[in-house]
């Protein structure tokens, strides 16, 4: 058996030199190429010459989500080491990028593939060109920077004009879990990271490339988005977009008001005293749009439904909307119990000023105005008479420091 | 990336430690009758108030004349914990409460005050909330209050639900109070993190639904500090207890590397501790500082260049990517010094790597070799590493 071994020891040399050539080469994943755990396979022999043959199914180095790479020995053997280490730094994108847990349950390969196109764009920005047969964004002419999530029907559409030529459009490559979550058989025998060393790990790798950058180093842009992401995560903007109209109308809401009107619930207790109940008082929205001839009819129909699918969570049920529409003059306010009877009337240039004295003007006065807007405007020099929470679509508006800003994509990815 | 065994150990510890915590859950997942089994286990009266159907009064004690003022007679379940002198108050639904409520609910929170009547110290503090987004009526809590609590995130998992009818729910392991003197040992580490990074003593929260979460403030860090404490001293009994059973060999790590980094050392018995850790200083101070102290307390362990120059034995770390992290650091120290003597006995420490980690070692040894100071012999562990430099086509 002593044979076997040598062989598992020059599969592990060569792997330990593509770990070397992979840290070369991207030196800001260093850390996280150093961090693979190998685990290496029993070989499979050939029968007559008794030589290692290399596993088609190994032919990635397959990951999973422990950060376990599985070597087959005969694939080790057999693959050249600048190979092995593309390799590497293609499984730590995978698990970087959290491919297992975006993976949708259907569609494995296809998702694998996905997410193999927005991995692979980056190391080919970089110049590290993949070996023949995997996806490749640049020389399927699809375009560079985008999520798995958005290759996939891309590559929907390829694979149906190319099945129709008899082509595949690429080789069948198993990245293992570390890609589509699924576990398979061969997996578990490796220890690997747990959950609160991978969380470390990826933190470090990403104040690792900010470090770089901030040296001015070299580091390509896909890697510096994911960084930013990493350390930054974005928030949800109608996670925030709920906060905010949560809190303008808990401060009119939270207003809990004594009244002698009615008796208290603890009056039997203490005959003696007259004691208030507690009423509190039903907000008032108002709400402003920019139908100026900047933003789409579409998108605000949406932002209305979704501005009113808030506001039933927040403030109670088929709650009466006042809506103005708003261009270079503010036009009549409409009182509506659903999104979908809004009209949207307007056009041409905006000014926001018209629609918030508008909406401040209105009777009774409403205690919080949410204005759904590009921020192409000018706004009011002063705080208005209500509390403001500004919808800015698109990523060039502005609004008012008095008021409480929510960026909304303009377009919706989701 | 919380798994639902460490944030029941989490709750435990800090029942224990005397630390407020909230645990965020969605209804029915079992946050009262874990808290309720775990009170019973450590036989400490339970008394469970439910917000949402509270008034004011009820938490501000209600008003009644007698000898001519005003007293605010505390309701019963006050009266029952101060009788009693220690006890659990379990806060359900706190963010379902209306605004009023809540606010009068603050003061127990903060004060330990329930009318005229003030809790003892030994009263723990539990809050639950359904996450705003789950409960229709919910409100975010206010900065100043989730301050003053740590967080924690009540998950299931389907495996422990299932298991759990079958045998029965697990209770948490009852752990022990952390003693004075680790305590003042966890301030000091704490301290000395917030000398390295100031900027993260206090970071109020700017936006609102970041408000409601754990973040960064001298009390908060006291809580971590308090949280770190209670692990160590919960993992050292629990060895004590092992050994006695004749488990001694799992948790020998602790002699080794000393002192209070050897909680954090990636040892067999330290795992679940650690992931505790890191629940209950993320729960205190947010995500972004406490991710920052449980990486700076892990590095705690790690060998320093000078030590690993001039001490042959010095033990290093077994990960890759850890070895690889202090050999990065012994190169650019020995460059940044500049003697040649430096340089030699760095090679000394890059022949050790190389007999584990030769890749490791070998791009050590490319950066060390472009560095050499006039007069100094290139060493013979360069010729040993040529071939997997060769083999990764970095020697032409």
């Amino acid at each position: 058996m002593s044979e076997g071994a040598d062989l598992v020891g020059q599969a592990m040399a060569r792997f330990a030199a593509a770990r070397l050539w992979a840290a070369h080469r991207a030196p800001y994943l260093a850390t996280a190429v150093f961090a693979l755990n190998p685990v290496v396979l029993e070989p499979y022999l050939d029968d007559r010459t008794g030589r290692p043959v290399p596993d088609v199914e190994f032919r990635a180095f397959p990951a999973d989500t422990r950060w376990n790479v599985h070597v087959d020995t005969g694939t080790a053997l057999a693959t050249p080491v600048e190979e092995i280490g593309w390799w590497l730094l293609h499984q730590v994108g995978h698990l970087v990028r959290a491919h297992a847990e975006r993976s949708p349950a259907a569609e494995a390969h296809r998702w694998n593939q996905a997410a193999d196109a927005e991995i692979n764009d980056d190391l080919e920005a970089e110049g590290l060109l993949g070996p023949a047969g995997v996806i490749s964004p640049a020389a399927l002419g699809l375009p560079p920077n985008r999520m798995a999530e958005e290759y996939v029907p891309m590559l929907d559409v390829l694979a149906e004009a190319v099945g129709k030529g008899g082509r595949e459009l690429s080789e069948a490559v198993d990245c293992g879990s570390a890609a589509d979550g699924v576990t398979r058989g061969y997996e578990g025998s490796g220890g690997g990271l747990g959950d609160l060393d991978r969380e470390l790990l990826e933190r470090s790798v990403a104040a690792g490339i900010q470090e770089r950058i901030g040296a001015r180093s070299e580091v390509p842009s896909g890697w510096r988005r994911w960084a930013e992401e990493r350390l930054r995560p974005e928030v949800d903007w109608r996670a925030r977009l709920r906060a905010v109209i949560r809190r303008g109308l808990s401060s009119a809401a939270g207003r809990v008001d004594f009244s002698y009107r009615r008796p208290s619930r603890r009056a039997g207790a203490h005959p003696e005293i007259v004691a208030p109940a507690m009423v509190s008082p039903v907000p008032g929205v108002a709400v402003v749009v920019d139908t100026s001839g900047s933003v789409t009819e579409p998108r605000l129909d949406r932002l209305v439904t979704e501005l009113t699918g808030i506001l039933n969570g927040v403030a109670g049920r088929n709650r009466r909307l006042r809506v103005i529409c708003c261009d270079v003059a503010a036009h009549p306010v409409q009182e509506v119990r659903r999104a979908a009877d809004v009209r949207l009337v307007g056009g041409g240039g905006t000014d926001m000023r018209a629609g918030l004295a508008a909406a401040t003007a209105l009777r009774p006065r409403p205690d919080l105005v949410i204005v759904l807007t590009d921020g192409q405007t000018p706004w009011p020099e002063r705080r208005v008479a209500a509390d403001v929470v500004v919808c800015l679509i698109g990523e060039d508006g502005h609004a008012p420091e008095w008021a409480a800003t929510v960026r909304v994509p303009k377009e919706d990815r989701s | 990336m919380s798994s639902q065994s460490a944030v029941r150990e989490a709750v435990a510890v800090a029942i224990a430690a005397n630390l407020p915590v909230i645990l965020w859950g969605a209804p029915g997942t079992g946050k009262t009758s874990s808290v309720l089994a775990l009170g019973a286990r450590l036989g400490l009266p339970v008394e469970v108030v439910v917000g949402s159907i509270r008034e004011p009064s009820d938490f501000s004690g209600l008003p009644v004349l007698r000898d001519g003022g005003t007293w605010f007679a505390p309701p019963r379940w006050a009266e029952r914990l101060a009788a009693a002198g220690h006890g659990l108050l379990f806060l359900d639904e706190l963010t379902t409460a209306p605004p009023a409520v809540q606010a009068a609910m603050l003061r127990v929170v903060l004060e330990r005050t329930v009318g005229d009547l003030t809790l003892p110290d030994e009263v723990r503090i539990v809050a639950a909330a359904n996450p705003p987004d789950q409960a229709a009526d919910g409100w975010d809590l206010s900065a100043p209050l989730a301050n003053r609590l740590i967080h924690l995130h009540w998950q299931v998992e389907a495996a422990d639900i299932a298991e759990g009818f079958a045998t029965g729910f697990a209770v948490p392991e009852p752990a022990p109070a952390p003693s004075p003197a680790a305590v003042a040992r966890a301030r000091a580490l704490v301290g000395a993190f917030l000398r390295v990074r100031p900027e993260l003593v206090l970071a109020v929260p700017d936006s609102p639904e970041r408000a409601g979460r754990g973040w960064p403030s001298p009390r908060s860090w006291e809580m971590a500090a308090r949280a770190v404490a209670a692990c160590e001293h919960g993992m050292a009994a629990r060895a004590v207890a092992a050994r006695e059973h004749g488990m001694a060999a799992r948790t020998s790590a602790t002699g080794e590397d000393g002192e209070a980094a050897s909680t954090f050392a990636a040892g067999e018995g330290g795992k679940i501790s650690e992931d505790v850790v890191a629940e209950l200083v993320l729960g205190a101070v947010g995500e972004a500082a406490g991710f920052e102290l449980i990486s700076w307390l892990r590095n705690l362990d790690l060998p320093d260049p000078q030590t690993l120059l001039t001490d042959r034995h010095a033990p290093l770390p077994d990960r890759v990517d850890r070895l690889y992290a202090v050999l990065g650091a012994v190169v650019s120290h020995v460059l940044a010094d500049g003697s040649p003597q430096a340089w030699e006995q760095a090679w000394t420490v890059v022949a050790r790597v190389a007999r584990s980690a030769p890749d490791v070692a070998a791009g050590a040894a490319r950066s060390l070799a472009r560095g050499r100071p006039a007069g100094a012999a290139l060493p013979h562990t360069m010729l040993e590493l040529a071939p997997i430099l060769r083999s990764a086509g970095l020697l032409r």
